[in-house]
């Protein structure tokens, strides 16, 4: 994390730990936590295993007692956000789709186009598991949940590098999706955990403005490899939840919903 | 008893040995066809529900069903099936008449554009001439136009490169625009779009027009593909309603008596066989076993023994059910193992909870 981005996150004080839940881009934001002494308890799905989570015969989730404990509202969920990984990669069969919202992107040439209907199926079969897990957070919080959104992807020409155990698949450039797909993907995955929120109660909180060019997509100092960004990037996600919980408004109904358990 | 044209007739001219004394999962109508699928073949099919039977089974049995506009791999099995792909050969929906079959193809090659060009409700754009690709329609104009682009070079490939085309004919009524005379496979308001009396008018297809209608498609369609052999089929399923003022049992037995004449009539064209499912489904030897619960929709039994006497004639080779399990996208896979390893790289990173 450079200079300029711990200032900002030492500039801001918490009350108490920030409770942060979920995957692997938990960690950006755990790490920047660290990095700037900020308290923060951090659940890791990674780290707390399958165990921690009960599944149902119809596909919900429950979480265990000794993660729910810790829910102490307000939680910031980084749950899951990876449903849209499979686009990073060419496919051998270029596909692509129109997103309503943004008509003016442009469509692959020659790639078979795909209804936006039945890729947003697709791709809420695969968010499924992990919406279901979200929705387990907001059932074992009693206060306010926010969810913040999952990194947008990045320009062509700046490609992060690779990790080096995927050389032996993608060692290309041309294995990585063309851009604009990519961040159709990111769009229409975010929608659909957006549409969850909204159902469960839930505030989606979109990505931090700073971390996005002009087009909307990640500058290129937040990347950290081809689905993550970086520990700076995770520093004004921790910023954005430290204002969240600043809230005045919103600090009362925590502390009413605090008292109440 | 002098000789007559009955007496040294072969037993399958004869009830009492071709049905009454054969066991009825062994009847078989078929007694010569004038060519034969090969397996290396590129067979397409289009037509009435019962259509959708015959491509299936084709696929099970590993025949060179040609689908020449399939979902794209990264679309689970499902998704791809409840979208309208895989039934035929493109996603065309079923085509219930002659005349739909004839306006496909006078359309896919700009010789013919109705003005009812797409129907517009809540936001979503619904395909007049195949309402039930998509349930909710498209999302966009666009994605409705480019779509229909892509779905239209699809038919062409498939009316230029298929070796054998098997159509079921499934209806007699139908629902055409008074502006131009387009032909709906639905009508307007059942499915999507909104009846209006002023523009939507009842057709029951007669015998010449449906004659009329088939052997104009069969003309273009050699126009375009001089080496493709055609089968013809009548769909034995009954109408699920009908728009004459009577009983939709009398509508039923009209239309499936046209459509079987007209086939007969069509037969008679070289490279034409007339292949009787209709028959194998329908005759009394079957005692109602053919057909479900609701004397309607046929069952696997019943499908089973046309496509028995199908491969038996016309596909030979064809017995033997081929794995069905649905492919797995390997891209998928591998994307989605390379995610997993992503992630898991992060779960070293992960600070101590």
């Amino acid at each position: 994390m450079n200079d300029r981005f711990r200032r900002i996150v030492r500039g801001l004080t918490t009350r108490r730990s920030l409770v942060l839940i979920g995957h692997s881009h938990a960690s950006s934001v755990a790490a920047a936590a660290a990095s700037a002494g900020v308290p923060i308890e951090h659940l890791n799905f990674w780290q707390l295993g399958p165990k921690s989570l009960i599944e149902r015969a119809d596909g919900s989730v429950e979480l265990i007692p000794q993660v729910r404990a810790r829910l102490l509202a307000p939680v910031f969920s980084l749950v899951g956000g990876a449903a849209h990984h499979f686009g990073l990669f060419a496919h051998p069969r270029a596909y692509d789709f129109i997103l309503p919202e943004r008509q003016d992107l442009p469509l692959c040439e020659a790639a078979q186009l795909v209804p936006y209907d039945a890729i947003h199926a697709a791709m809420l079969a695969l968010a499924r598991p992990y919406l279901e897990i979200i929705r387990a957070v907001r059932a074992a919080t009693q206060g306010p949940v926010f969810h913040m959104e999952s990194p947008p992807t990045y320009a062509d020409e700046v490609v992060p590098p690779y990790a080096p155990d995927w050389l032996t698949h993608f060692a290309q450039r041309p294995c990585i999706s063309p851009v604009w797909l990519r961040y159709k993907l990111w769009r229409l995955h975010s929608g659909i955990v957006r549409d969850y929120c909204e159902q469960f109660d839930i505030a989606f909180t979109p990505c931090p403005a700073e971390a996005l060019d002009a087009r909307g997509l990640l500058i290129a100092r937040f990347h950290a490899d081809l689905g993550h960004a970086n520990e700076a990037y995770g520093a004004l996600v921790l910023r954005q939840m430290q204002e969240l919980s600043g809230n005045e408004s919103l600090a009362q109904r925590v502390r009413r919903a605090v008292a109440a358990r | 008893m002098q000789d007559n044209p009955y007496t040294n007739a072969p037993d399958y001219r004869r009830w009492s040995r071709a049905v009454a004394r054969t066991a009825s999962n062994e009847i078989d109508p078929v007694t010569s066809v004038p060519f034969q699928i090969a397996r290396s073949d590129q067979i397409v099919s289009a037509g009435s529900c019962f259509a959708q039977h015959i491509a299936r089974r084709l696929v099970q049995n590993g025949f060179n069903y040609l689908v020449s506009e399939p979902a794209h791999p990264l679309l689970p099995a499902d998704i791809a099936e409840s979208f309208g792909y895989g039934q035929y050969s493109a996603r065309y929906g079923n085509i219930y008449t002659a005349r739909q079959l004839l306006q496909l193809l006078r359309r896919v090659y700009a010789r013919y554009q109705p003005r009812d060009d797409v129907w517009e409700q809540n936001g979503r754009y619904f395909d007049p001439y195949r309402p039930s690709i998509q349930e909710n329609g498209f999302a966009t104009r666009r994605e409705f136009e480019l779509d229909r682009q892509q779905h239209f070079a699809a038919v062409r490939r498939a009316f230029e490169t298929m070796d054998v085309f098997v159509f079921t004919l499934g209806l007699t009524e139908c629902w055409h625009s008074v502006e131009d005379g387009a032909v709906y496979p639905m009508c307007p308001g059942t499915v999507a779009g909104e009846f209006d009396p002023a523009r939507h008018a009842f057709v029951n297809l007669s015998c010449a027009e449906v004659v009329a209608d088939m052997r104009a498609f069969i003309e273009e369609v050699r126009a375009v593909n001089p080496k493709v052999k055609l089968v013809l089929t009548v769909s034995p399923v009954p109408l699920a309603a009908t728009a004459e003022n009577r009983h939709v049992l009398l509508s039923t037995v009209y239309s499936k008596s046209v459509l079987r004449v007209a086939a007969e009539e069509i037969a008679k064209s070289s490279d034409v066989v007339y292949f009787p499912a209709f028959e194998i489904v329908t005759a009394a030897f079957g005692r109602g076993r053919y057909f479900a619960q609701d004397c309607r929709a046929v069952t696997e039994e019943g499908v089973d023994h046309v496509m028995r006497v199908f491969f038996k004639h016309l596909a030979p080779g064809g017995e033997v059910m081929a794995d069905t399990k649905p492919a797995v996208d390997p891209h998928f896979e591998h994307a989605r193992a390379v995610v997993a390893a992503i992630c898991d790289e992060e779960r070293l990173d992960a600070s101590p909870s």
